[in-house]
Protein backbone atom coordinates (compact mmCIF):
# COMPACT_ATOMS: atom_id res chain seq x y z
CA UNK A 1 0.00 0.00 0.00
CA UNK A 2 3.08 2.39 0.91
CA UNK A 3 4.86 1.84 -2.62
CA UNK A 4 1.27 2.30 -4.41
CA UNK A 5 0.93 5.71 -2.38
CA UNK A 6 4.71 6.42 -3.05
CA UNK A 7 4.31 5.93 -6.84
CA UNK A 8 1.20 7.83 -6.54
CA UNK A 9 2.85 10.69 -5.52
CA UNK A 10 5.81 10.46 -7.27
CA UNK A 11 3.42 10.27 -10.87
CA UNK A 12 1.60 13.71 -9.29
CA UNK A 13 5.46 15.08 -9.15
CA UNK A 14 6.12 14.49 -12.24
CA UNK A 15 2.78 16.49 -13.57
CA UNK A 16 3.18 18.99 -11.49
CA UNK A 17 6.94 19.69 -12.52
CA UNK A 18 5.82 19.41 -16.04
CA UNK A 19 3.27 21.85 -15.23
CA UNK A 20 5.81 24.24 -13.98
CA UNK A 21 8.42 24.18 -16.39
CA UNK A 22 5.62 24.44 -19.06
CA UNK A 23 3.99 27.73 -17.72
CA UNK A 24 7.56 29.18 -16.60
CA UNK A 25 8.06 28.73 -19.78
CA UNK A 26 4.84 30.66 -20.83
CA UNK A 27 5.16 32.94 -18.37
CA UNK A 28 8.54 33.71 -19.92
CA UNK A 29 7.46 34.97 -22.79
CA UNK A 30 4.98 37.08 -21.64
CA UNK A 31 6.50 38.67 -18.53
CA UNK A 32 8.51 41.17 -20.81
CA UNK A 33 6.02 42.86 -21.78
CA UNK A 34 4.58 43.35 -19.13
CA UNK A 35 6.98 46.37 -17.71
CA UNK A 36 6.14 50.20 -18.57
CA UNK A 37 8.45 50.37 -21.36
CA UNK A 38 7.90 47.16 -22.94
CA UNK A 39 9.97 44.08 -24.38
CA UNK A 40 13.25 44.27 -26.22
CA UNK A 41 13.41 42.41 -28.98
CA UNK A 42 16.44 40.55 -30.74
CA UNK A 43 18.43 41.91 -33.22
CA UNK A 44 17.77 38.93 -35.43
CA UNK A 45 14.07 40.18 -34.93
CA UNK A 46 15.01 44.20 -35.94
CA UNK A 47 17.35 42.73 -39.12
CA UNK A 48 14.28 40.73 -40.67
CA UNK A 49 12.25 43.46 -40.04
CA UNK A 50 14.52 46.18 -41.86
CA UNK A 51 14.46 43.44 -44.76
CA UNK A 52 10.77 43.58 -45.06
CA UNK A 53 10.66 47.10 -44.64
CA UNK A 54 13.33 47.56 -47.23
CA UNK A 55 10.91 45.56 -49.67
CA UNK A 56 7.77 47.44 -48.70
CA UNK A 57 9.19 51.07 -48.98
CA UNK A 58 11.33 49.86 -52.44
CA UNK A 59 7.51 48.85 -54.02
CA UNK A 60 5.85 52.00 -52.28
CA UNK A 61 8.64 53.96 -54.09
CA UNK A 62 7.54 52.38 -57.10
CA UNK A 63 3.78 53.02 -56.67
CA UNK A 64 3.90 56.69 -55.11
CA UNK A 65 7.18 57.78 -57.30
CA UNK A 66 9.85 58.49 -54.58
CA UNK A 67 13.23 57.89 -53.81
CA UNK A 68 13.14 54.60 -51.62
CA UNK A 69 17.21 54.40 -50.31
CA UNK A 70 16.62 57.81 -47.88
CA UNK A 71 13.28 56.90 -46.36
CA UNK A 72 14.33 53.68 -45.49
CA UNK A 73 17.51 55.17 -44.01
CA UNK A 74 14.64 57.22 -41.90
CA UNK A 75 13.51 53.76 -40.33
CA UNK A 76 16.88 53.15 -38.07
CA UNK A 77 17.36 50.04 -35.77
CA UNK A 78 16.43 52.80 -32.91
CA UNK A 79 13.23 53.62 -34.26
CA UNK A 80 12.17 49.84 -34.96
CA UNK A 81 12.97 49.07 -31.02
CA UNK A 82 10.77 51.66 -30.25
CA UNK A 83 7.57 50.68 -32.11
CA UNK A 84 8.35 47.00 -31.11
CA UNK A 85 8.44 48.34 -27.31
CA UNK A 86 5.39 50.02 -27.82
CA UNK A 87 4.17 46.52 -29.68
CA UNK A 88 4.44 44.59 -26.58
CA UNK A 89 2.70 47.20 -24.74
CA UNK A 90 -0.62 46.47 -27.01
CA UNK A 91 -0.17 42.76 -26.29
CA UNK A 92 0.33 43.37 -22.32
CA UNK A 93 -2.75 45.30 -22.98
CA UNK A 94 -4.79 42.57 -24.52
CA UNK A 95 -3.41 39.75 -22.37
CA UNK A 96 -3.94 42.08 -18.85
CA UNK A 97 -6.98 44.18 -19.62
CA UNK A 98 -8.42 41.76 -22.24
CA UNK A 99 -9.02 45.07 -24.50
CA UNK A 100 -6.40 45.99 -27.44
CA UNK A 101 -4.57 49.08 -26.80
CA UNK A 102 -3.33 51.84 -28.69
CA UNK A 103 -1.78 50.73 -31.35
CA UNK A 104 1.37 52.05 -31.72
CA UNK A 105 2.24 54.97 -34.22
CA UNK A 106 5.16 56.58 -35.78
CA UNK A 107 6.49 60.33 -35.63
CA UNK A 108 6.17 61.04 -39.57
CA UNK A 109 7.91 64.65 -39.21
CA UNK A 110 11.19 63.00 -40.39
CA UNK A 111 9.97 61.30 -43.33
CA UNK A 112 7.92 63.89 -44.29
CA UNK A 113 10.93 66.32 -44.11
CA UNK A 114 13.46 63.68 -46.02
CA UNK A 115 10.10 63.39 -48.85
CA UNK A 116 9.90 67.23 -49.11
CA UNK A 117 13.41 67.61 -49.95
CA UNK A 118 13.38 64.59 -52.74
CA UNK A 119 13.29 66.42 -56.14
CA UNK A 120 10.98 63.43 -57.48
CA UNK A 121 8.02 64.70 -55.04
CA UNK A 122 8.66 68.00 -55.45
CA UNK A 123 8.32 67.97 -58.88
CA UNK A 124 4.69 67.68 -58.83
CA UNK A 125 1.68 70.37 -58.12
CA UNK A 126 1.54 70.34 -54.19
CA UNK A 127 4.75 68.42 -52.73
CA UNK A 128 3.76 69.53 -49.24
CA UNK A 129 0.89 67.36 -49.32
CA UNK A 130 1.80 64.86 -51.70
CA UNK A 131 4.90 64.45 -48.84
CA UNK A 132 2.48 64.06 -46.20
CA UNK A 133 0.30 61.13 -47.70
CA UNK A 134 3.42 59.57 -48.80
CA UNK A 135 4.73 60.02 -45.25
CA UNK A 136 1.06 58.47 -43.58
CA UNK A 137 1.51 55.54 -46.30
CA UNK A 138 4.92 54.20 -45.24
CA UNK A 139 4.38 54.77 -41.38
CA UNK A 140 1.34 52.88 -41.62
CA UNK A 141 3.11 50.47 -43.90
CA UNK A 142 5.83 49.95 -40.86
CA UNK A 143 3.78 49.85 -38.15
CA UNK A 144 1.84 46.96 -39.86
CA UNK A 145 5.16 45.00 -40.49
CA UNK A 146 5.42 45.28 -36.50
CA UNK A 147 2.38 44.91 -35.62
CA UNK A 148 0.49 42.63 -38.41
CA UNK A 149 -2.92 42.90 -36.10
CA UNK A 150 -6.51 43.68 -36.84
CA UNK A 151 -7.86 45.67 -34.16
CA UNK A 152 -11.41 45.58 -34.95
CA UNK A 153 -11.66 42.15 -35.12
CA UNK A 154 -9.48 41.48 -32.17
CA UNK A 155 -11.72 43.68 -30.29
CA UNK A 156 -14.98 42.11 -31.92
CA UNK A 157 -13.02 38.55 -30.54
CA UNK A 158 -12.03 40.03 -26.71
CA UNK A 159 -16.00 40.99 -26.57
CA UNK A 160 -17.03 37.70 -27.57
CA UNK A 161 -14.56 35.36 -25.61
CA UNK A 162 -15.19 37.83 -22.63
CA UNK A 163 -18.56 36.86 -22.32
CA UNK A 164 -17.82 33.46 -21.97
CA UNK A 165 -14.44 33.69 -19.77
CA UNK A 166 -12.78 36.42 -17.88
CA UNK A 167 -10.21 36.58 -19.94
CA UNK A 168 -8.29 39.20 -16.85
CA UNK A 169 -8.51 37.04 -14.14
CA UNK A 170 -7.58 33.79 -16.16
CA UNK A 171 -4.20 35.38 -17.00
CA UNK A 172 -3.30 36.68 -13.37
CA UNK A 173 -4.01 33.25 -12.73
CA UNK A 174 -1.69 31.89 -15.19
CA UNK A 175 0.97 34.59 -14.72
CA UNK A 176 1.07 32.50 -10.55
CA UNK A 177 0.34 29.13 -12.22
CA UNK A 178 4.61 28.26 -12.30
CA UNK A 179 5.57 29.42 -8.76
CA UNK A 180 1.87 27.61 -7.10
CA UNK A 181 3.61 24.48 -8.82
CA UNK A 182 6.95 24.62 -7.96
CA UNK A 183 5.48 25.13 -4.64
CA UNK A 184 3.04 21.48 -5.01
CA UNK A 185 6.36 20.01 -6.03
CA UNK A 186 8.18 20.59 -3.07
CA UNK A 187 4.93 19.81 -0.93
CA UNK A 188 5.02 16.37 -2.67
CA UNK A 189 8.51 15.64 -2.96
CA UNK A 190 8.53 16.49 0.98
CA UNK A 191 5.49 13.72 1.32
CA UNK A 192 7.89 11.54 -0.75
CA UNK A 193 10.47 11.66 1.77
CA UNK A 194 7.82 11.26 4.32
CA UNK A 195 6.83 7.98 3.07
CA UNK A 196 10.24 6.69 3.38
CA UNK A 197 11.42 8.28 6.05
CA UNK A 198 13.29 4.70 6.96
CA UNK A 199 15.39 4.33 4.75
CA UNK A 200 15.65 8.29 3.53
CA UNK A 201 17.78 7.16 0.31
CA UNK A 202 14.66 5.09 -0.30
CA UNK A 203 12.80 8.59 -1.56
CA UNK A 204 16.12 9.71 -4.38
CA UNK A 205 14.52 6.63 -6.49
CA UNK A 206 10.89 7.98 -6.99
CA UNK A 207 12.39 11.85 -6.73
CA UNK A 208 14.87 10.58 -9.54
CA UNK A 209 12.56 9.29 -11.64
CA UNK A 210 9.89 11.96 -11.18
CA UNK A 211 12.54 14.60 -12.52
CA UNK A 212 13.74 12.19 -15.17
CA UNK A 213 10.11 11.63 -16.20
CA UNK A 214 9.31 15.55 -16.12
CA UNK A 215 12.28 15.83 -18.51
CA UNK A 216 11.24 13.17 -20.82
CA UNK A 217 7.96 14.63 -21.32
CA UNK A 218 9.24 18.07 -21.75
CA UNK A 219 11.18 17.39 -24.63
CA UNK A 220 8.34 15.55 -26.02
CA UNK A 221 6.26 18.38 -25.29
CA UNK A 222 9.09 20.36 -27.19
CA UNK A 223 9.32 18.59 -30.04
CA UNK A 224 5.72 18.29 -30.51
CA UNK A 225 5.67 22.61 -30.29
CA UNK A 226 8.30 22.91 -32.82
CA UNK A 227 6.69 20.37 -35.45
CA UNK A 228 2.56 21.51 -35.20
CA UNK A 229 2.70 23.45 -38.17
CA UNK A 230 1.84 26.74 -36.68
CA UNK A 231 4.67 28.57 -38.59
CA UNK A 232 3.77 27.72 -42.05
CA UNK A 233 0.45 29.24 -40.98
CA UNK A 234 1.13 31.99 -39.76
CA UNK A 235 4.14 32.64 -42.67
CA UNK A 236 0.66 32.49 -45.16
CA UNK A 237 -1.15 35.36 -43.22
CA UNK A 238 1.93 37.51 -42.39
CA UNK A 239 5.74 37.53 -43.39
CA UNK A 240 6.78 39.54 -40.19
CA UNK A 241 4.44 37.54 -37.16
CA UNK A 242 6.21 34.50 -38.58
CA UNK A 243 9.43 36.30 -37.93
CA UNK A 244 8.14 37.43 -34.21
CA UNK A 245 6.59 34.07 -33.97
CA UNK A 246 9.88 32.23 -34.73
CA UNK A 247 12.06 34.59 -32.09
CA UNK A 248 9.45 33.69 -29.39
CA UNK A 249 9.79 29.73 -30.26
CA UNK A 250 13.74 29.46 -30.19
CA UNK A 251 13.67 31.34 -26.55
CA UNK A 252 11.02 29.17 -26.04
CA UNK A 253 12.64 26.25 -27.04
CA UNK A 254 15.89 27.05 -25.53
CA UNK A 255 14.25 27.54 -22.39
CA UNK A 256 12.93 24.11 -22.48
CA UNK A 257 16.81 22.48 -23.08
CA UNK A 258 17.75 24.25 -20.12
CA UNK A 259 15.06 23.52 -18.16
CA UNK A 260 15.15 19.33 -19.34
CA UNK A 261 18.86 19.19 -18.86
CA UNK A 262 18.52 20.48 -14.94
CA UNK A 263 15.84 17.88 -14.28
CA UNK A 264 18.26 15.39 -15.62
CA UNK A 265 21.08 16.55 -13.82
CA UNK A 266 18.82 16.22 -10.59
CA UNK A 267 17.34 12.67 -11.75
CA UNK A 268 21.08 11.39 -12.58
CA UNK A 269 22.14 12.58 -9.38
CA UNK A 270 19.56 11.37 -6.78
CA UNK A 271 19.95 7.62 -8.59
CA UNK A 272 23.15 7.56 -8.58
CA UNK A 273 23.15 8.20 -4.92
CA UNK A 274 20.17 5.74 -4.62
CA UNK A 275 22.29 3.27 -6.47
CA UNK A 276 25.24 3.78 -4.34
CA UNK A 277 23.23 4.14 -0.76
CA UNK A 278 21.78 0.44 -2.21
CA UNK A 279 25.00 -1.38 -3.33
CA UNK A 280 26.10 -0.12 0.21
CA UNK A 281 23.46 -1.29 1.95
CA UNK A 282 23.60 -4.66 0.38
CA UNK A 283 27.14 -5.12 0.81
CA UNK B 1 24.32 -21.98 -16.36
CA UNK B 2 25.99 -18.99 -15.34
CA UNK B 3 26.28 -18.27 -10.99
CA UNK B 4 27.37 -14.09 -11.47
CA UNK B 5 24.54 -12.44 -9.82
CA UNK B 6 22.80 -9.53 -11.55
CA UNK B 7 24.21 -6.58 -9.78
CA UNK B 8 21.29 -4.83 -7.77
CA UNK B 9 19.90 -1.50 -8.85
CA UNK B 10 20.35 -1.53 -12.89
CA UNK B 11 16.95 -1.22 -13.68
CA UNK B 12 16.47 2.04 -11.73
CA UNK B 13 17.70 4.20 -14.77
CA UNK B 14 14.17 2.46 -16.42
CA UNK B 15 12.34 4.23 -14.31
CA UNK B 16 12.01 8.05 -15.44
CA UNK B 17 10.79 6.07 -18.56
CA UNK B 18 8.07 4.05 -16.93
CA UNK B 19 7.07 7.07 -15.21
CA UNK B 20 7.02 9.14 -17.97
CA UNK B 21 4.91 6.73 -20.31
CA UNK B 22 1.58 7.42 -18.73
CA UNK B 23 1.98 11.49 -19.80
CA UNK B 24 3.65 10.28 -23.11
CA UNK B 25 0.41 8.59 -24.05
CA UNK B 26 -1.82 10.76 -22.91
CA UNK B 27 -0.17 13.51 -24.88
CA UNK B 28 0.09 11.65 -28.07
CA UNK B 29 -3.90 10.87 -27.69
CA UNK B 30 -4.69 14.20 -27.21
CA UNK B 31 -2.27 15.06 -30.50
CA UNK B 32 -4.52 12.73 -32.31
CA UNK B 33 -7.53 13.48 -31.07
CA UNK B 34 -7.71 17.07 -30.72
CA UNK B 35 -4.53 18.35 -32.79
CA UNK B 36 -6.32 18.50 -36.36
CA UNK B 37 -8.96 20.26 -34.88
CA UNK B 38 -7.01 23.04 -32.63
CA UNK B 39 -4.99 23.46 -35.85
CA UNK B 40 -7.69 24.63 -38.05
CA UNK B 41 -9.08 26.90 -35.16
CA UNK B 42 -5.46 28.49 -34.66
CA UNK B 43 -5.43 28.70 -38.42
CA UNK B 44 -8.80 30.91 -39.06
CA UNK B 45 -8.03 32.91 -35.74
CA UNK B 46 -4.53 33.97 -37.32
CA UNK B 47 -6.07 35.01 -40.75
CA UNK B 48 -9.07 36.89 -38.90
CA UNK B 49 -6.35 38.34 -36.70
CA UNK B 50 -3.95 39.50 -38.86
CA UNK B 51 -3.22 41.75 -41.56
CA UNK B 52 -1.67 40.41 -44.74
Amino acid sequence: MKKIMTWLLAFLLTGSLVLFCVSYIGRSAVAPALGDQGAKVSGRVIAAEKELIREKINDMAALYGFTAEPVIAVISDDVLNDLNARASLWWSSVLADGTPGQQPKMDTQELRQVLSADPLVSRGENPEAQAETIADAVSQGVVRIVLPMRQETLNIGMREAGKRVDLVNLFTFFIRVPWAALALSALLAGLIALLESRQISGCLKYIGAALGAAAIVLIAISVLMANAGIRPMILEASRSLAVQYDSVLTEALIRAGVLAAVLTAGSVLCLICFQRSRNKHEA
Amino acid sequence: MSTERKKPGKGVWFLPLVLALPFLAAIAFAAVRFGPAVLRYVNVLIKAAVVA
